[in-house]
């Protein structure tokens, strides 16, 4: 069961196609990475599954359904660029962001104590957002997103600016959402949070979507079989028939395979030669190197 | 809708509970009161007072003049010279010396001291002593003072009736112009200072990027409608206040000027006694007109192009407001496609408070871009056919907010979320079509 699905999405401005042609599916409890570099299309792409605005052809679908007003109220959205009213006091913005949504007043006050405490900053309630550093702001953006308990969460660059704690902080309520049931589309550059936190991905570059898939996957479809040996020895191996020495520094070497070599087949030629090795690796490439790799091809 | 009700309450009550919205809506009327006063008490205390000697020497104008407006005669029989020496130990502040004038149609005195008098003091001597010399010529010249008396003060003061209306009604041309500019300027000031309000609070908006997470939940068009309408109650707020601490100080003038009042009414219905003081009867038929305006129904029409007119341009204002760059100084140019027209509503209306049946006055006030400013400028006169030009200028101006609206909200939502480059009017057009 898919929470929402595109299809064939185009959007131009003026002669600038922003997207061309977009189709992906995102699971239901799915943590989604939407990849792409600066400029690729992806905040349009956002914006038009936010309804903010409209594609000029293809179909959204959400939990299965058609787009409709109703929709606004399951999706959480927290933009890249985001502010919020300085003169207000942290406990009414939120609770005026939570009614926006379409709680009611009382529930949305009591949501907004209930994570006010959770993040242990309930006596933030009266501060007024001028007097918060630009982290704290972020907290609250984050509450202001998922007040209304939403089943899609859409976070745009949700770690700009916090700390290393903040950070960990918030990615534990991320995990602890979606261990609740929400589904979370993951928008970033920062290839090693995807990593760490998304099990698929779609990367859009020129507006286009380029690569789609599991992250294991995508690794391993792009690798380039290569390993990484570091063992204790003096004398480096010479003689290695079927492996290209890519890295050969003390005590490390890097190697690739070439056609048809197996794993064990380098291990056993290593050991035959007398090295003593402390560590073996395959190296898989990072989503980092498949993004720049993908991004590059003209 | 009510998301727009959430909006408007919110840019309602953040503004009306600053301590500037406050100040503001007290100060003004006070300010307003504080400058009268301080105009009045000025006026009353800038005399001096001053003695002056008076060395004659025609003998004519011993004991002729008057002890007012600060100054204090006194006559000595001595020479020019003398006094020059003497007058500061005699306690005098200037000598007026007045010699023997080669013909009485031309007097040279001469006034001195140690300092000037001013304009006002100068025509106070001046003008006295003009008529101590108006009364010589008539001794001389044996004219009879009375006649002379009743043909100066021949009185021409026209009333205005207007044919077919109640005979007790007075139309007063003076009472229009003041009202016609009071109520056109108004209306200029709160289109100016409110669009400008909501200009600045959508640009605001857009570059502290609140606005990306606002229209999350809210259609673009239902942000800039609660704005509009939230800081237009603001406004119709401190309109009300003012309209209630005007009453009350009215009341309270009424009162305590209240014999005067009647007093000047009796002379307003009394040619006999009117006749003695034009300026008077001029101030009680003013008054009387005054008394004889609807002010009820000025109020309401009054609102009525406020509102509209307020809607009209501060959608067009939140337009431009969208299109705003991180500078502010960039988006002046696209400022003034809205401020023009106002401009050009408030020169006509200069003209339309002269000419108030001009064609020029009938088409401003029922097109919808000048009709704000125009129209109440026009309410202050009796105007034959008045009635259907209020109801198509009032029919076009909701339908020209509407339009307006429209218009804008196309605009708004493209322009929120552009960052970055600097916007031109050619970009405005493109948005309109997209």
């Amino acid at each position: 069961m898919n929470i929402l699905e595109l299809d064939h999405i185009n959007k131009s401005y003026g002669s600038h196609k922003a997207n061309k042609d977009i189709s992906f599916n995102v699971e239901k409890g799915a943590v989604f990475g939407l990849l792409g570099p600066n400029g690729a299309g992806k905040s349009t792409l956002i914006r038009i599954i936010t309804n903010i605005i409209a594609a000029d052809s293809g179909t959204i679908r959400i939990d299965g359904q058609a787009f409709k007003e109703a929709h606004n109220q399951i999706i959480g959205y927290m933009p890249e660029e985001r502010g919020l009213y300085k003169k207000m006091m942290v406990g009414e913005h939120l609770v005026y962001l939570g009614r926006l949504k379409g709680l009611s007043k009382a529930d949305a006050t009591k949501k907004v104590k209930d994570w006010l405490e959770r993040l242990q900053i309930a006596d933030w309630w009266g501060k007024k957002i001028e007097d918060l550093s630009k982290g704290m702001q972020q907290k609250v953006q984050f509450i202001a997103t998922t007040l209304h308990d939403p089943l899609l969460l859409i976070l745009d660059e949700p770690f700009s600016g916090l700390d290393p704690v903040n950070s960990n902080l918030i990615k534990d309520e991320i995990f602890e959402l979606r261990r609740k049931g929400a589904s979370i589309i993951f928008s970033t550059h920062r290839m090693e949070q995807v990593e760490e936190i998304c099990e698929e991905i779609v990367l859009i570059n020129n507006g286009q979507n380029i690569l789609q898939g599991k992250v294991k996957e995508i690794r391993q479809r792009f690798k380039e079989n290569k390993y990484q040996v570091l063992y204790n020895g003096t004398h480096a191996p010479t003689q290695l028939p079927g492996y290209e020495i890519v890295v050969e520094k003390e005590g490390t070497l890097v190697l690739k395979a070439l056609e048809g070599q197996s794993p064990n087949q380098l291990l056993r030629t290593l050991l035959d030669q007398g090295l003593e090795i402390h560590h073996f690796n395959e190296i898989l490439p990072s989503i980092n190197e498949i993004f720049i790799r993908q991004v590059q091809i003209p | 809708m009510s998301k727009i009700w959430l909006i408007i309450q919110r840019e309602y009550w953040t503004r009306v509970r600053k301590k500037s919205f406050l100040l503001t809506t007290l100060l003004a009327p006070l300010g307003i009161v504080a400058f009268m006063v301080v105009s009045v008490l000025v006026a009353l205390s800038g005399e001096t007072e001053r003695r002056v000697v008076v060395i004659d020497e025609t003998g004519l104008f011993k004991n002729k003049f008057e002890d007012k407006d600060g100054f204090y005669f006194k006559y000595e029989d001595t020479t020019l010279a003398y006094m020059n020496e003497v007058y500061k130990n005699l306690q005098y502040d200037g000598i007026l010396y007045i010699p023997q004038p080669k013909n009485w149609q031309t007097i040279r005195p001469e006034y001195r001291s140690e300092s000037q008098l001013g304009p006002t003091a100068k025509s106070h001597v001046t003008s006295q002593i003009s008529r101590v010399t108006r009364n010589i010529l008539i001794e001389q010249e044996k004219v009879d003072k009375q006649a002379l008396e009743r043909i100066n003060n021949i009185d021409v003061s026209i009333t205005q009736k207007i044919i077919g209306e109640e005979d007790d009604k007075q139309a007063s041309a003076e009472l229009g112009t003041a009202l016609g500019y009071a109520l056109g300027f108004a209306i200029y000031i709160i289109l100016l200072v409110y669009g400008t309000m909501v200009m600045k609070s959508v640009a605001e908006e857009k570059t502290s990027k609140v606005v990306e997470i606002i229209i999350s939940s809210v259609k673009p068009f239902q942000l800039m409608m609660g704005k509009v309408l939230g800081i237009g109650l603001v406004g119709l707020t401190q309109l009300v206040i003012w309209g209630f601490l005007m009453i009350g100080l009215y009341t309270i003038l009424g009162l305590v000027f209240a014999g005067y009042l009647t007093e000047l009414s009796q002379v307003a219905n009394d040619p006999a006694m009117s006749a003695g003081a034009p300026d008077q009867a001029k101030v009680a038929q003013f008054i009387e007109a005054f008394r004889q305006v609807n002010l009820l129904q000025l109020f309401g029409i009054f609102v009525f192009y406020f509102v509209g007119g307020y809607i009209l341009y501060g959608s067009l204002f939140a337009a431009i407001g969208s299109a705003a760059g991180d500078d502010m100084d960039g988006n002046q140019s696209l400022n003034f496609i809205v401020t023009v027209p106002i401009i050009i509503s408030i020169i006509i209306m200069t003209s339309v408070v002269q000419e108030p049946t001009s064609t020029l006055a009938v088409i401003a006030s029922i097109f919808p871009l000048t009709s704000p400013v125009v129209m109440p400028a026009r309410l202050g006169f009796d105007i034959p056919g008045l009635w259907w030009q209020l109801a198509l200028s009032m029919i076009m101006l909701v339908l020209g907010f509407i339009f307006t609206t429209w218009l804008a909200g196309r605009i708004y939502r493209t322009g929120i979320l552009m960052q970055g480059k600097k916007i031109t009017i050619k970009d405005l057009g493109m948005w309109l079509r997209g």
